[in-house]
């Protein structure tokens, strides 16, 4: 995602309008050598949903409430249509910076409508288990996701 | 004159190459990405990109609190090895 995603010109302004961004390593044990890819002159296109063991891309609102979290390689459009359900279903359960009492309902109910309306199968199963519980960035499991590699493969 | 492989060798045939097919699904020992997730190569490799166009920062609580502040979202990206070098 760094090398496409992240580089494309239009998703770095859109995330910079609109979010602050942060990055954790989820497996900091696992030592992985600078320059793995060094050499390499071309860039490696993984498709949508690949790496979803590995890679999770999380929207959250600054009081912690998680909005949206999707697992995998994300290509800039994708990711363009992720960031926007998270802006527009925040824009539903906030009115200004005050969380409406129904936050969490609203927010429930819009994975799930997102779940049975995509065809993107790590997509809908991730909006699935967004839909089931309430989740707080402090409180957000590493392993959320795992195991999600099997919906992709 | 038609010269039949013996079954036995087809099968052993069939086994070897089912053996080097799955060896090279083998997840990557260091990111875990196998080979088929990727789609295909079409952009010219840029790791200097990313870094300049998407502000990070270290941490969520940072990122927190500024998003707080200046009343954004935040976005977190959670990966599997270090976003300064060019590992997974």
């Amino acid at each position: 995602m760094r090398t496409v995603t992240f580089s494309d010109g239009d998703v770095a302004r859109v995330v910079g309008d609109t979010c602050v961004s942060a990055w954790r390593n989820k497996r900091p044990d696992m030592k992985i050598p600078d320059g793995l890819y060094k050499g390499l002159s071309w860039s490696i296109r993984f498709s949508n949903g690949a790496a979803a063991h590995n890679l999770a891309s999380i929207f959250a609102d600054p009081d912690g409430t998680v909005i949206h979290a999707v697992p995998g390689v994300l290509d800039p459009a994708a990711f363009k249509e992720s960031l926007e359900f998270a802006r527009a279903l925040r824009a539903r359960m906030y009115e200004g910076a005050v969380r409406r009492k129904d936050a969490d309902q609203i927010c429930a109910e819009a994975h799930r409508v997102a779940a049975d309306k995509t065809e993107d199968r790590v997509l809908r199963e991730a909006h699935k288990r967004l839909a089931g519980k309430a989740l707080n960035v402090k409180a957000l499991p590493a392993t959320l996701f795992d195991g999600m590699q099997k919906v992709y493969s | 004159m038609v010269y039949r492989w013996p079954s036995g060798i087809v099968s052993v045939l069939f086994l070897t190459c089912g053996l080097v097919a799955s060896a090279q699904e083998e997840a990557h020992p260091l990111c875990a990405c196998k080979p088929r997730e990727v789609g295909r190569s079409g952009s010219r490799n840029d790791w200097e990109g990313y870094k300049k166009a998407v502000k990070w920062h270290y941490s969520v609580e940072e990122a927190m609190k500024i998003a707080r502040a200046e009343g954004r979202m935040v976005f977190w990206q959670q990966i599997v090895g270090d976003l300064d070098k060019e590992g997974c």
